[in-house]
């Protein structure tokens, strides 16, 4: 058993009052986004596959944190709380307040509408089309653009999606390293992030920079996470586990 | 958070139409029809392997001609097997391996025995394989090219690019396997077709196709080779998240995969012993080994015929090989995740996402066995394809017996009932689905084991007192026992890995889920009401 102390008891805190602006800071997925691919090409480091799991996980993630982005009214009203919540392997919907945000509020009502799906299914679910959403979301924030890719190959010419500054994009990957190094708190919304790194795979090559000493850290970090956001890392990790384990590629 | 009900909210008003993002959006609608998923599972099913290989094999080495209505035999004891089976599957964590049903049913011990048993015998099945590509491809580079490498090159050759794949995650893709799975299919169909066209003493004969054949002290060795051919079926239960109406899908492609694999090795193998006359079947094949089935056909078809069925042959070896070589990488891959084996075996390529740690330890066994049989210059027909064969279907031969025990127990537990208070009502089956069909599959799955066993000597067509019947079932022993003792060595050491043991990739989440509404706890055999 966990001892979770204060963040334990996640369902009963509602964070909209008193959400602190962090250095960079977005919505989880965007965040897991940025971690996930190169910021200048932007191109994935991990398969798509388990960036689609990673990003799935992250919207879930949202939801379960009760991030400003999910949380708050389209009226700008911040009405922020935890929407759903892992209830023993399932995920439920906890809050009858939707979220603002369009991607946000649509995962919850798929949520909403079936409450006997284990939080692993919901991930792999959502993992087909989570990347296409996320990056859409992202697009309209302004934070990607649409560059033609230079193909190999003459023949194709296909689309990157490429960070329209790739100073804002390192962000993450900035703060993550530079509190790790610096041995201060991560908080729950970094700490998720390093979970959804680990989980994928990420963790090596995004923290490639930090010193062992304090890469020994993350471990101790992700042993602390409170027991909602790591529920959804172990679960995203049994996802990403099945995905080597399917049949199919 | 200790309340008994979770927390809900309703369904507030109707949501406004909208561009964006919506519910059934976000979901992919990848649904699998039944069609897909027998595609799916029937992949792996080389039959050109089977049929110009283990049958042709099984003949000469064995003497038994009973082998066509043993298809049929074990066909029919699977299709009663796949029904408690499937039914189990809904409530499995790990549903793609037979060792979690054991873990689950007859307790962890059990389930780890049968793990290392099923690791044995798929690498017996994989390497032996190895034997088999030199006799295939042979032919093929001589007429080709003018070249007669030894068996061994050719085997490295193929190992190459098997332990190529691996790493790469090249699961070769679905519609080049069905490509091949569609052409050996049709050349087996015409090729049985000509022999049936030119029967031996003019006319057709089916006492190859009488039960009666299979009452003698030999049947035995029949069946081993029989549930080779099988191998596969039990994999469309991975799919059954993926599958449209999974509780009428995946039972049907289960039965349509058996069926299939039954109908097309029982007409092959029967077809043979019609063209050569079944009093000359084994003989025929004594003389012309694999070869027997394309010179049979090429007599009357030509030698494109021949050219054509032996570019298959090679073709479905290799795809054979992969094939298992991957399925053996995914089962080390979900024990090391289990901590059964070394966490290290978990390791996976970041950028094509293969299991490279499992996969390099599979390579290393074949190269080792590869080296050692072109040193010792045993025979890579009889003495690595056929044994190896031979030792993987007596193991997954037992491996069945077990799961068939462990539907058994898993259904008759006290939380199954439906008077108990069970964690998950509604789960309990039939009393045709959860007792009569499983316990039916079990009797005759160890009727045929025990008959095997009994007649090893004919099983590997080997006089009595060889050294190989010895060492075949006492491997087989030593991985089973050696499991169990294991799991026993665990439960006192680590119970935390212990309790992970049968949930494959889902091993980590026991550690952090609550005990609370927890389905997978809930499906433990040996927690009492």
């Amino acid at each position: 058993v966990r001892s979770t102390g204060r963040r334990g008891d996640v369902p009963a805190r509602r964070a909209g009052a008193g959400v602190i602006r962090e250095w960079g800071r977005q919505p989880l997925a965007h965040d897991f986004y940025l971690l996930a691919h190169d910021e200048h090409s932007g191109r994935s480091r991990v398969r798509p596959r388990i960036v689609g799991l990673g990003l799935a996980a992250a919207l879930i993630g949202e939801l379960i944190l009760g991030e400003p982005a999910a949380a708050a009214r389209s009226d700008g009203v911040p009405a922020g709380g935890v929407k759903v919540m892992a209830w023993g392997e399932r995920l439920v919907v906890c809050d009858r307040e939707p979220p603002a945000d369009d991607l946000s509020r649509a995962v919850y009502e798929a949520v909403l509408g079936d409450n006997t799906r284990t939080v692993q299914w919901w991930i792999t679910a959502l993992s087909g089309t989570s990347l296409r959403w996320v990056r859409r979301r992202m697009y309209r924030a302004g934070l990607l653009e649409r560059r033609p890719r230079q193909s190999r190959w003459a023949l194709a010419s296909r689309t990157a999606w490429v960070p329209t500054d790739p100073g804002a994009a390192a962000l993450p990957w900035a703060r993550l390293t530079n509190r790790l190094q610096r041995g201060e708190r991560l908080g729950e919304h970094d700490g998720v992030l390093l979970g959804l790194l680990q989980a994928t795979g990420l963790r090596e090559c995004v923290l490639d920079e930090v010193p062992p000493q304090a890469r020994r850290r993350t471990s101790a970090v992700l042993a602390e996470l409170p027991e909602q956001p790591a529920l959804l890392v172990a679960h995203l990790d049994a996802a990403v586990a099945d995905a080597v384990l399917a049949h199919r590629a | 958070v200790t309340t008994a009900d979770p927390p809900s909210a309703r369904p507030g008003p109707a949501t406004p139409r909208r561009a964006g993002p919506t519910p059934k959006s976000v979901l992919a609608p990848d649904r699998l029809g039944i069609g897909q998923v027998v595609g799916f599972s029937l992949t792996a099913a080389t039959p050109m392997t089977v049929v110009a290989g283990v049958v042709v094999t099984g003949y000469a080495v064995t003497g038994v001609t009973a082998i066509p209505v043993a298809f049929v035999v074990v066909g029919l004891v699977l299709v009663v097997f796949a029904v408690g089976y499937v039914a189990m599957a809904r409530h499995m964590a790990n549903a793609g391996a037979l060792y979690s049903y054991v873990a689950q049913g007859l307790g962890r011990p059990v389930g780890v025995g049968a793990a290392w048993t099923a690791l044995v015998a798929y690498n017996a099945l994989q390497v032996g394989l190895y034997g088999a590509i030199g006799a295939a491809a042979g032919p093929l580079l001589d007429t080709w090219f003018g070249i007669t490498p030894s068996w061994w090159v050719i085997a490295a050759a193929a190992w190459t690019l098997t332990a190529v794949c691996g790493l790469c995650r090249v699961d070769v893709s679905g519609w080049l396997l069905a490509t091949l799975l569609a052409g050996e299919i049709a050349i087996i169909a015409v090729f049985s077709a000509a022999d049936l066209a030119e029967p031996a003493a003019g006319a057709v004969s089916t006492a190859t196709l009488n039960p009666a054949g299979l009452t003698g002290p030999d049947v035995g060795a029949v069946l081993v080779l029989a549930v080779l051919g099988f191998i596969g079926f039990e994999s469309a239960v991975v799919f059954s998240e993926e599958a449209r109406d999974a509780r009428r899908t995946i039972p049907i492609a289960t039965y349509v995969c058996v069926g299939v694999s039954a109908v097309v090795y029982a007409v092959a193998s029967w077809s043979m012993s019609v063209a050569t006359g079944p009093d000359q079947i084994v003989q025929a094949a004594r003389d012309a080994g694999p070869e027997l089935f394309f010179t049979l056909a090429t007599d009357q078809l030509g030698g494109w015929a021949g050219d054509v069925g032996h570019l298959l042959f090679v073709t479905s070896l290799l795809a054979a090989m992969v094939s298992f070589h991957n399925t053996i990488a995914r089962y080390t891959f979900a024990l090391a995740r289990e901590r059964v084996l070394p966490a290290r075996l978990a390791r996976t390529s970041r950028r094509t996402g293969a299991p490279v740690a499992a996969s390099l330890t599979q390579s290393a066994v074949g190269a080792a066995v590869i080296a050692l049989f072109a040193v010792t210059g045993w025979d890579p027909v009889v003495q690595l394809f056929y044994w190896g064969g031979t030792t993987g279907g007596i193991g997954v031969l037992t491996l069945l017996g077990l799961t068939s025990a462990a539907v058994v127990g898993f259904f008759s537990s006290p939380l199954r009932r439906p008077d108990s208070r069970s964690p998950r009502p509604g789960m309990s089956e039939s009393l045709w689905v959860g007792l009569v069909a499983p316990t039916a599959a079990w009797a005759a799955l160890v009727t045929g084991l025990v008959l095997a066993l009994v007649n090893l000597p004919t099983v590997l067509g080997v006089p009595d007192g060889h050294p190989m019947t010895v060492v075949v079932p006492l491997s087989l022993l030593a991985a089973l026992s050696g499991g169990m003792a294991y799991a026993l060595l665990l439960q006192r050491i680590r119970p935390e890995v212990y309790a992970g043991i049968g949930y494959g990739a889902k091993a980590n989440l026991i550690a952090v889920t609550p005990a609370r509404e927890s389905g997978i706890r809930a499906s433990e055999p040996g927690v009492s009401s």
